[in-house]
């Protein structure tokens, strides 16, 4: 009865779960074997080290994996960052709130390509931005702000595309803190900044962590913003893939793509326990 | 000087008037409890001297400073929430330290109002805990502790035991009592049962309809209720219109004619209205035949409450309500007799 029991439960869970996990798995498993040499498409399989001692020795594989770290830890800092306090301000709705909660969301519904072809019409050399500047008098002749060299495009692309996503996750959270938790921290003398970090961030650190990661995950391996608006010195990780790829050097791609998933796995846990140290690391010993 | 002033207090939202022109004040040491039915305005006035609302008009004093647009996390008030409102993934030992790291304490004196709170608590094996992991009475033990290492000026109780059962309730009302009188703190306790505040409170103001009808002491509050209101409101009374007749023989005696039959009243007043309303509580009756007023009528209803029977007699067309402990008078009529003391003129 109970091993019928179980079956039951995996059968129910098969067709969501399973097929989850046979998807992941088989990535997994094809990126890993074909960066070893395996899983040849235009050859015959042979483990080896070697396209992975390829790309230790080059420069751009280092480059673009700093470059992809950049992007990644800062779109998603700041997204939380600017999520956090549109999130209290709507944490009571007031008149106009679910107007603006939704022109807020709006940005989720924009496809990637299109944010970042929309933001070159606006920052382009002939741009909408220079032409109001210069009408304006502000600025005498054009300034050169497309593809600038530290990707402040892509970051205001990232933020602009994720803040929504953050913003969803941590309203709810956000939401369902008392009125009368936080009007007691502040009876207690804990002024604004106070508030937020010792009693907001730590009761919606979930959502927090959660929204980080994700964020980060998907900045890390970002290709649309990067090739449209990114700087053209660089290449991120997934244009460093596609680029191996399109050479027809898929044991090196793969070897990219193992190297974006370690990343994003240890950067999940790296966030993980930083926001727990950040908010709880320090313990009170008065007693002791 | 008064540890707690609140002067001419006007509270509007929109249309609508929560507090009008209300004034208290407070001593050292007193313990003062703001009762009234739902929506009576009693937590806009806790809220107003706790600096969580900033109200239409009028100022508030503690300590003879005006800190009417101080805010809560400067002000010298601590306050005691209803939900207890601990924070949840702090333990109880953070909990209580948090005040006093926020108003940055020193860790010497901290430790030392804390051990002395803690004890006085008895919360010296729950300081590892999580708030989740204490009883109902413990948590409200913590938020009370979380209040009284503040050390404030004035301490606010918002219905702190409303979500507590019967039994636990008496005691951590007790508790409440012992410990604020322990620490000698200016209290503000707000309420909509009769029962705490009667024990409670050194003073009770009565709020209705965002006024104080009637602040008192909490014996005279009960005994001399000056209206209809507050004697319907505290405890169990019987009101009743009457017709002055004429002054009483003997000195601040008078007589009434009332549904029930003829009726002395002692009352100090130079003088009372034509019309009034008579009320007299329902334990006041008393079977001695040597009292003032004897009224006879007919038993309809008894109700076994444990320490008494509530009895409901018809007298003439009026039904009253008396307390009888002898089940032996319980016949179908009932005659019993009132103490021209117990019976109140009321206003209005």
């Amino acid at each position: 009865m109970k091993a019928l029991n179980y079956l039951k439960i995996i059968a129910l869970l098969l067709p969501g779960f399973g097929l989850i996990l046979f998807f992941l798995g088989m990535i997994l498993y094809v990126a890993i074997f074909q960066s070893f040499g395996l899983f040849n498409l235009s050859g015959e399989d042979n483990f080896t080290l070697q396209y992975w001692e390829k790309l230790f020795n080059r420069k751009v594989f280092y480059r673009s994996v700093n470059y992809s770290l950049y992007v990644g830890v800062i779109s998603s800092i700041i997204s939380v960052a600017l999520a956090y306090p549109i999130a209290l301000w709507l944490r009571k709705p007031f008149y106009g709130s679910i107007i603006i909660n939704s022109i807020l969301k709006a940005p989720l519904l924009v496809h990637g390509l299109v944010a970042a072809f929309l933001f070159v019409n606006l920052v382009a050399y002939h741009g909408i931005i220079n032409q109001i500047f210069i009408f304006i008098g502000l600025w005498d002749e054009p300034i050169r702000m497309q593809n600038d060299k530290n990707a402040i495009g892509v970051l205001i692309l990232q933020v602009w595309k994720n803040l929504p996503f953050a913003l969803l996750i941590l309203l709810g959270s956000i939401q369902s803190i008392g009125d009368d938790v936080i009007d007691a921290a502040r009876d207690l003398g804990a002024n604004s900044f106070a508030r937020l970090k010792k009693i907001i961030a730590p009761l919606t650190i979930s959502s927090m962590q959660a929204a980080l990661i994700i964020i980060f995950i998907g900045a890390l391996a970002d290709f649309s913003f990067q090739s449209i608006a990114g700087p053209t010195n660089k290449y991120s990780l997934s244009q460093l893939m596609l680029y191996y790829k399109n050479n027809g050097r898929w044991h090196e791609a793969a070897g990219v793509g193992v190297t974006i998933m370690i990343i994003s796995f240890l950067g999940a846990i790296f966030i993980s326990y930083l926001t727990k140290f950040i908010f709880f690391g320090r313990k009170i010993n008065e007693f002791k | 000087m008064y540890s707690l002033e609140v002067r001419n207090i006007k509270m509007k939202y929109d249309n609508f008037t929560a507090l009008s022109d209300v004034s208290l004040k407070v001593k050292k040491g007193e313990f003062v409890t703001l009762l009234g039915p739902s929506g009576c305005g009693k937590t806009t006035l806790l809220k107003i001297i706790s600096g969580f609302i900033t109200p239409s008009n009028g100022n508030v004093f503690i300590n003879n400073e005006d800190v009417t647009k101080t805010p809560p996390e400067t002000r010298d008030t601590a306050m005691c929430f209803q939900s207890y409102a601990l924070f949840p993934h702090l333990s109880v030992l953070q909990n209580l330290s948090f005040g006093l790291i926020q108003r940055k304490v020193d860790t010497k004196k901290r430790s030392q109002i804390l051990e002395e709170v803690v004890a006085q608590l008895e919360l010296t094996t729950e300081l590892e805990k999580l708030p989740n992991q204490l009883s109902g009475g413990q948590q409200q033990r913590v938020a009370l502790g979380r209040a009284l290492v503040m050390r404030p000026e004035v301490i606010l109780f918002d219905e702190p035991l409303s979500n507590l059962d019967a039994l636990l309730r008496e005691s951590v009302r007790i508790e409440i009592k012992r410990i604020v009188k322990l620490f000698n703190l200016t209290a503000i306790y707000v309420t909509h049962d009769q029962h705490e505040a009667l024990s409670l409170s050194d003073r009770i103001a009565l709020l209705h309809e965002g006024s104080i009808i009637q602040i008192d002491d909490s014996e005279t509050i009960y005994t001399s209720p000056k209206n209809k209101f507050v004697a319907n409101f505290l405890g169990s009374s019987n009101i009743i219109s009457a017709k002055l007749i004429k002054k009483g023989n003997k000195k601040n005696e008078w007589i009434f004619q009332s549904e029930i039959g003829k009726l002395v009243v002692y009352s100090e007043e130079v003088s009372v209205k034509p019309d009034v309303h008579i009320s007299w509580r329902s334990e006041k009756v008393t079977f001695n035949k040597s009292s003032d007023n004897k009224i006879k009528g007919k038993i309809e209803n008894i109700f076994f409450l444990g320490s008494h029977y509530e009895v409901f007699v018809k007298v003439n067309k009026e039904i009253v309500k008396i307390n009888v402990s002898n089940k032996h008078l319980l016949n179908k009529e009932i005659t019993f007799f009132l103490d021209k003391r117990d019976l109140k003129i009321l206003e209005d």
